[in-house]
């Protein structure tokens, strides 16, 4: 790829990047969101057009209108956001416009898509039952369900986009036994992650992206993180997690025997003025599914919640808010942002009661409230009513959490608060919550992060399967074995071997 | 604002003078075509028209820009023009209007609890209350219109307040609260929301089982008020009164450049929109074209503006257009 340049209203996301992919090599693109790399990606994918520059594959030049053109060439691609059809089986998901049909009657050639399903599925070591409904799968699953997809095209150029974001360490181990696999047959991987530890492990070389521009091509044997870093952000990094010392007071939110069949069973926990806590949990663990439910979105089966050491009835976001809680979702696109509204609209949404008075929006006021925000949550946007879709992922993150801030809430609940977001934006949203706590407010953080969650927190709850399996207060921290107890047996017998 | 910004406005001003230039456009060529169309007699009557397919085409905006849609408007407004006139004819004129706009409400929150409540899909919903509300109609009035109205009944149909029909100025105070509802009230703010992304919105704290409720009451009570003064205009109850309204309130909404989606939408589009296509109707008429044909030009009005706003979206088809555009542009400068 040659002198990429792509624009989109108010941004130009890619000035002239040069990039190239050798066969049988995986090719690390690293930069901060909003750097340019799913922009580049999603060029070569065919989902965007680019606006100037030219793409040479095997050396002859191609146009890629599409992303079918894009598969045709031998293009594949898994995105961060799955784009599988959720009412149709996993087997139809990965022979997904390419059913095989007996000629003639034009009929599904059942047996064949499945047992070829199973084939593959059993290559990379997944446990799904090839007739399962997407839509019922976890994120993680169906993110196994994308690559198997991938992997069944017989593709030259494999990208990948943030795979492991929400896969376990046994996952990821397979998945990487895979992509070596891959590389051993001269497939080109392109390979976007935030995890140095990952790219340290599988990656040949790396390209650093910043700003739209191409900053270096350099090999990964010869690189060390903190370089890789300062090109990343252009100054060094020093700390990666602030925390400052917080004086911790009352117990301000209790939950007693808090359980959803299915999902969480009897969780106790109690959080207290000034506190971070913690809560670990692997995707599927139902920690997300615990805060959801303390927040008022999912229905809880039992269990009593206690604000104050007063009992309070909370069964809807409504309530949730009037209690002075809120919740910073997962999964900021579907469940926490009006994409298509501005900067401002999604700041002030959640409360337009308080800033209005008579009944009647007042423009001025939203605009200067939401003002403020951006500049206290540096918040990098042309302004205010830039339409929110055009935002990277960290400043989209942000958005919300002004959001909230906005609404004045004393309890944060935050699932995931960093996941695809980049290192400096990391570092930014970590401060605000430090800040939070400092002025009186508490916070959950449920991740499957351990680093975040050692780094942040002042208490940590492990769960595991719906059940909590350990509680550490700050000074017994110790990676290993809260990862031990996350993971369970399997992660302590790993971690001995190795 | 930054220049981006500007660059948004001056797309919606494009969006805007696009509609009144299809507009004028139409207009200019009946009348060239049929002089008859620009007799004051023609004209007011086709404002007075639009006028009245203009406040169901809110109260259709209004639930669509809310995620929903209402495809019962044509029979409610028969049960409200039915009750109307029994009201009016054994009560009075006045309570005859309240109970044709309150009726109208009533069937408007009955099809709002239905989806909020009991979670019934709008379309479904909406589909059985028009078949309902037709069959209620029906059975008040015996299949029959009703008749002999109090003397005065008509004012508000036919009547002016000055040179301006009535029915105009009932549909620009409407159009005024609309759009001030719409775009500074929260609640216009939450109706945004909620059709562009219900999950989220919900999840911000948003009561979203009131506010479609609401939005749907208002589209009933606007059918009502609908119904009351084309009752009055045609100064008979009946039954069958506007049965394509939902229809016509729909393709008014479309083509005047409302996303069916949901979640996005100016108050100006549906009024536009009815004005092309009472426009389109009444020269249809006039040119004596079979009804039949009029049906399937409407319909294929429909199809294209709808087109028109999704090929919009759509990237490279813009940039063929841009390239198009600026390829004359050059040959243009050249010569």
């Amino acid at each position: 790829m040659r002198g990429i340049t792509k624009r989109f209203p108010g941004v130009r996301a890619l000035k002239s990047v040069d990039f190239d992919l050798q066969t049988g090599e995986v090719h690390v693109l690293l930069g901060e969101n909003g750097a340019g790399k799913s922009t580049l990606i999603k060029i070569l994918s065919g989902a965007y057009q680019l606006d100037d520059g030219e793409i040479f594959i095997d050396g002859s030049p191609v146009r890629i209108n599409n992303p079918h053109h894009a598969s045709a060439l031998g293009i594949s691609t898994i995105y961060q956001e799955t784009n599988l059809v959720p009412s149709l089986s996993v087997a139809e998901n990965i022979f997904l416009g390419r059913l095989p049909r007996i000629p003639f009657l034009g009929v599904v050639k059942n047996k064949k898509i499945v047992g070829d399903s199973k084939d593959i599925l059993a290559q990379l070591g997944v446990h799904i039952p090839t007739d399962a409904l997407v839509g019922f799968l976890s994120i993680a699953q169906k993110q196994l369900v994308e690559i198997a997809k991938a992997v069944s095209q017989k593709t030259k150029i494999l990208i990948m986009d943030e795979p492991t974001s929400a896969l376990t360490a046994h996952e990821i181990d397979n998945l990487f036994r895979l992509v070596r696999k891959l590389r051993a047959n001269g497939t080109g991987i392109i390979y976007i992650s935030h995890r140095f530890e990952e790219f340290n492990e599988i990656g040949d070389r790396i390209t650093v992206m910043r700003d739209g521009k191409k900053i270096d091509t350099v090999s990964v044997a010869n690189t060390s993180d903190n370089e890789l870093i300062q090109m990343m952000i252009g100054r060094r990094l020093d700390e990666k997690f602030p925390k400052r010392a917080v004086t911790i007071g009352e117990e301000v939110l209790k939950v007693t025997n808090l359980s959803v069949n299915g999902i969480f069973n009897k969780i106790n926990l109690n959080l207290h003025k000034g506190e971070i806590l913690g809560v670990m949990g692997v995707v599927g663990s139902g920690s997300e599914a615990i805060a959801h439910a303390v927040a008022g979105g999912l229905q809880v089966d039992f269990g009593e919640k206690y604000l104050n050491g007063v009992k309070v009835e909370i069964k809807s976001p409504q309530d949730a808010i009037k209690h002075h809680i809120g919740l910073l979702t997962e999964d900021r696109k579907s469940l926490g942002l009006m994409l298509k509204l501005s900067v401002r609209e999604n700041i002030t949404l959640a409360s337009l009661d308080q800033i209005n008075r008579l009944g009647f929006l007042s423009l001025a006021k939203e605009e200067h409230i939401s003002n403020q925000y951006i500049k206290k949550l540096n918040i990098l946007t042309p302004s205010g009513e830039t339409i929110t879709e055009n935002l990277s992922g960290g400043n989209q993150q942000k958005v919300v959490i002004a959001k909230w801030l906005c609404r004045k809430i004393n309890i944060l609940l935050c699932v995931e608060p960093t996941r695809g977001v980049d290192i400096g934006a990391k570092v930014e949203i970590y401060s605000l919550l430090n800040k939070l706590v400092a002025e009186g407010a508490s916070v959950i953080i449920f991740s499957s992060d351990r680093d975040e969650i050692i780094g942040m927190c002042d208490r940590i709850i492990v769960i595991r399967k719906g059940e909590i399996v350990a509680e550490v207060p700050r000074e017994k921290f110790s990676r290993e074995e809260i990862s031990s107890y996350a993971f369970g047996e399997m992660y302590r017998k790993q971690i001995q071997a190795s | 604002m930054t220049h981006i910004d500007l660059k948004n406005k001056y797309s919606e001003l494009k969006d805007f003078l696009g509609i009144i230039s299809i507009l004028a456009i139409l207009s200019i060529i009946l009348s060239i075509i049929e002089p008859r169309f620009l007799s004051p007699y023609n004209l007011r009557n086709v404002l007075r028209l639009s006028a009245i397919l203009s406040l169901v085409a809110y109260g259709e905006a209004i639930v669509i820009i809310g995620g929903g849609i209402d495809l019962s408007i044509g029979s409610i407004a028969a049960v409200a023009s039915v009750l109307t006139a029994m009201v009016a004819r054994s009560v009075g004129i006045v309570p005859g209007f309240a109970c044709g706009i309150l009726t109208g409400a009533l069937l408007g929150t009955i099809n709002g609890v239905l989806i909020s409540r009991f979670r019934l899909p709008a379309f479904i919903a909406t589909f059985g209350m028009l078949v309902y509300a037709e069959g209620i109609a029906n059975y008040i009035s015996r299949g029959a219109p009703i008749e002999f109205m109090p003397e005065g009944f008509g004012v508000l149909g036919s009547g002016y307040l000055g040179p301006i029909p009535i029915p105009i100025i009932i549909s620009v105070i409407v159009f005024i609260l609309a759009h001030v509802m719409l775009s500074k009230t929260p609640f216009g703010r939450y109706l945004y929301a909620i059709g562009g992304n219900e999950k989220a919105a919900w999840l911000s704290g948003i009561n979203v089982k009131r506010y479609r409720l609401l939005a749907y009451t208002i589209s009933g009570l606007l059918a009502g008020l609908a119904a009351v003064v084309l009752t009055s205009r045609i100064n008979s109850g009946q039954s069958n009164l506007a049965p394509s309204l939902p229809f016509d309130a729909i393709a008014a909404a479309a083509v005047g450049g409302l996303s069916m989606r949901g979640g996005y939408g100016k108050i100006y589009q549906p009024v536009l929109g009815a004005m092309i296509i009472s426009v389109a109707n009444n020269g249809l008429n006039l040119l004596n074209i079979s009804s039949y044909i009029q049906m399937i030009v409407i319909g294929g009005v429909i199809l294209i503006a709808v087109s028109w706003d999704n090929l919009r979206r759509n990237e490279s088809f813009m940039k063929l257009i841009t390239k198009i555009h600026r390829f004359r542009q050059s040959e243009a400068c050249r010569n």
